[in-house]
């Protein structure tokens, strides 16, 4: 278990975190939902020990970060945002360089990495430099090497940002066999669905600080209510408020109401009244990206 | 840990083509360029002259003049044309002897033979020491007839004449050198000193790049302490330097007869050298903002440094002022060690003062370089 307590870290006048407090459960998939600059980086940061001064407390399995940072260190395998590779040297040299920098040799580094190709599906182009292959294999191998020395915890910073859909979904596949084996994963996402697919609890974190934490159905039973979704050129938010809260989502715009049926019928006669051409009108529930937005005001891509 | 790092950066220092381009291939073309132009080579001056007498006498003058090492005699036949060429600066010099060289010698008249030069200032060079060298046998007529005269007026008195014809001064020569050497005992640890500190660019280049790329905080994400970064990227650039000393000292061992001297004695002096040059280096990086700050900084402290000192002429011919700077300068002591061991025959025991120089200027960087790595991960790109 990760617990987080009153975590705090300034980058001069600006606060990257405000007395967070979060607890990650043993063996969950744990998804942090926010927009850029909302602080998840900062934090997976400060988890994986590259930012050591903050305030607050970390704990792994009720040990404080700050009594052993080399502990901790050994059993969290962190996946970077960026893809940091030596592009000259292969997949193999690669591997066996970050399984050596967690105390792999001989035969147990060499069956690691082994290991290692088949989990990313690369086990053909191991002896390949880096420089030669996709972004996607770039990004699969960016995770093989945090999984080099068999962590308990996985920090995963938006692993699938560029990824074709092949190398998405190698890496899905990934973190599902990562949790059949019980690892506690942490995992941060630009992309909604693929936090509601892979995670059973999440977090929304907006300036520094967690605005909902739980398992994914029950912040959706929680905030999301019933509505009607329209879609038709020329029509405004403004227009809409006399019928309920109003969300824009996508094209068009999202009215909440607990009398959908209703709601339905007045939006179809006010629309015929008004002659307005209409392309979509639906019944429609809330996503996470509704919520998210309907709490922060913001959208995921802001 | 270290090791790891170590083993890494030196595989990755192998498959960079620009680490063999600027450490090794530059430094040998260097070399051998200025091999070619220097290597034992007898500097001569070219001396142009018309004989217009053509006489058993002017045919002596001529041969007096040629047999002076450093003269190369050129007949010419045209006096108009061959005073043209030295307007254009075509020549530098030119003599004529004139008709009725052998008649007025013997008849002990005043001969007047005309020389030619080129006036303009760059030209001196070459136009002075053949007005030397022609003054001088000239002289030896003067001698000549002083000797007749004396001999012709004490003809009973050998040895008053002897008195009177030895010289009031002779000036004696006495050639002491220790090892017999050639000029690429300069030129190699010249250019091997010099380039040297261009390994500061490729260490720069690293630590920066690994900086930027998010590889320096993926590493501080594992077990690694900072220290053991430091030390496991550091090391292999000083391993570095060293095998490019050794490359560059082999080539010319075999390619030019460089004589190596003191073994134990260039050991020790590259092993400071490489240490100064690296500590330089990692100071650099921490203090620079980015990789062009770097190299514009490696190349004023390269190149100044190597003209100040005298990586590319000999320390002697330089104004006081640029000698009185070069002893605060690195590259100077490095390149005294090497040129005392090489062509002087010295001892580890005699080039203590240049590996102390290098060692306390490896220690000062390595302190300035250690105070500066903590904003250097900082702001590490995260």
């Amino acid at each position: 278990m990760i617990t987080i307590e009153n975590l705090s870290k300034n980058y001069g006048d600006i606060h990257a975190l405000k007395d967070t407090r979060l607890t990650i459960p043993e063996g969950v998939c744990f998804g942090l939902i926010g927009p850029n600059g909302a602080g998840k980086s900062t934090m997976m940061k400060i988890l994986c020990g590259i930012i050591d001064q903050y305030d607050g407390e970390v704990k792994f399995d009720e040990m404080s970060v700050k009594e052993d940072p080399n502990w901790f260190k050994k059993n969290i395998g962190y996946v970077p945002q960026d893809i940091v590779l030596y592009e000259k040297f292969s997949a193999i040299s690669n591997l066996s360089f970050f399984g050596e920098m967690y105390g792999l040799r001989g035969k147990a580094l060499k069956e690691r990495v082994e290991e290692i190709l088949v989990l990313v599906g690369l086990e053909k182009r191991g002896k390949d430099a880096v420089k030669t292959f996709s972004g996607g294999m770039k990004r699969r191998i960016n995770i093989g090497c945090a999984l080099m020395h068999n962590p308990k915890y996985i920090i995963m910073d938006e692993p699938t940002v560029g990824v074709d859909p092949q190398s998405r979904n190698y890496i899905f596949e990934m973190i599902h066999k990562l949790k059949a084996e019980n690892k506690t994963i942490l995992y941060s996402s630009h992309y909604m669905e693929e936090v509601e697919n892979l995670c059973e609890e999440i977090s929304l974190i907006d300036n520094g600080q967690v605005i909902e934490s739980g398992k994914v159905t029950d912040i959706i039973a929680k905030h999301s209510k019933p509505g009607v979704y329209v879609e038709a050129p020329g029509i405004e938010e403004s227009m809409l408020q006399q019928f309920g809260g109003v969300l824009k989502k996508g094209e068009g715009f999202l009215i909440q109401s607990d009398q959908v049926l209703i709601l339905v019928d007045a939006l179809a006669s006010w629309l015929k009244q008004e002659s307005y051409p209409v392309l979509r009108l639906e019944i429609a529930h809330m996503s996470l990206e509704d919520i998210f937005l309907l709490l922060t005001g913001k959208t995921l891509r802001d | 840990m270290i090791a790891t790092l170590i083993k890494k950066e030196l595989i990755r220092l192998l498959k960079d083509k620009g680490t063999v381009f600027w450490l090794i291939l530059l430094p040998i073309f260097f070399i051998f360029i200025f091999g070619l132009i220097f290597q034992d080579r007898d500097y001569s001056f070219e001396v142009h002259y018309t004989d217009l007498d053509q006489s058993v006498a002017s045919k002596q003058f001529i041969q007096s003049v040629s047999g002076i090492k450093g003269i190369d005699l050129k007949a010419e036949t045209e006096i108009e044309d061959s005073k043209e060429r030295i307007e254009t600066g075509k020549i530098r010099t030119y003599f004529v002897i004139p008709q009725g060289f052998e008649s007025d010698l013997k008849d002990e008249k005043s001969i007047k033979i005309d020389f030619f030069y080129d006036g303009t200032q760059n030209a001196g060079q070459v136009v002075e020491p053949v007005r030397a060298v022609l003054n001088s046998v000239v002289a030896t007529y003067q001698d000549k007839k002083i000797e007749g005269f004396v001999k012709a007026q004490f003809p009973q008195d050998e040895a008053l004449a002897k008195q009177v014809l030895t010289a009031p001064i002779e000036l004696q020569m006495n050639e002491i050198q220790v090892k017999k050497v050639n000029t690429i005992t300069t030129i190699i640890p010249g250019y091997t000193v010099m380039f040297s500190f261009f390994s500061i660019i490729i260490l720069a280049q690293v630590f920066l790049k690994e900086h930027e790329s998010g590889m320096l905080s993926r590493l501080l994400s594992t077990p690694m302490k900072r220290t053991q970064y430091l030390i496991g990227m550091w090391i292999p650039f000083v391993g570095m330097v060293l095998v490019q000393i050794a490359v560059l000292f082999g080539f010319g061992y075999l390619v030019y007869d460089l004589k190596l001297g003191d073994i134990p004695a260039i050991i020790v002096l590259s092993i400071a050298l490489s240490f100064a040059v690296n500590a330089l280096g990692l100071l650099i990086t921490f203090l620079s903002k980015n990789e062009n700050i770097a190299i514009a900084a490696t190349q004023v402290i390269a190149l100044g440094g190597a003209a100040l000192g005298g990586l590319w002429f000999p320390i002697d011919l330089m104004p006081e002022t640029v000698q009185k700077i070069a002893v605060f300068v690195p590259q100077y002591w490095a390149q005294k060690g090497y040129v005392d061991i090489f062509s002087r025959g010295a001892q580890l025991g005699d080039i203590i003062p240049s590996v102390i120089v290098l060692l306390s200027l490896a220690v000062v960087c390595f302190v300035g370089a250690l105070a500066s790595y903590k904003y250097y991960l900082k702001d590490a790109k995260h």
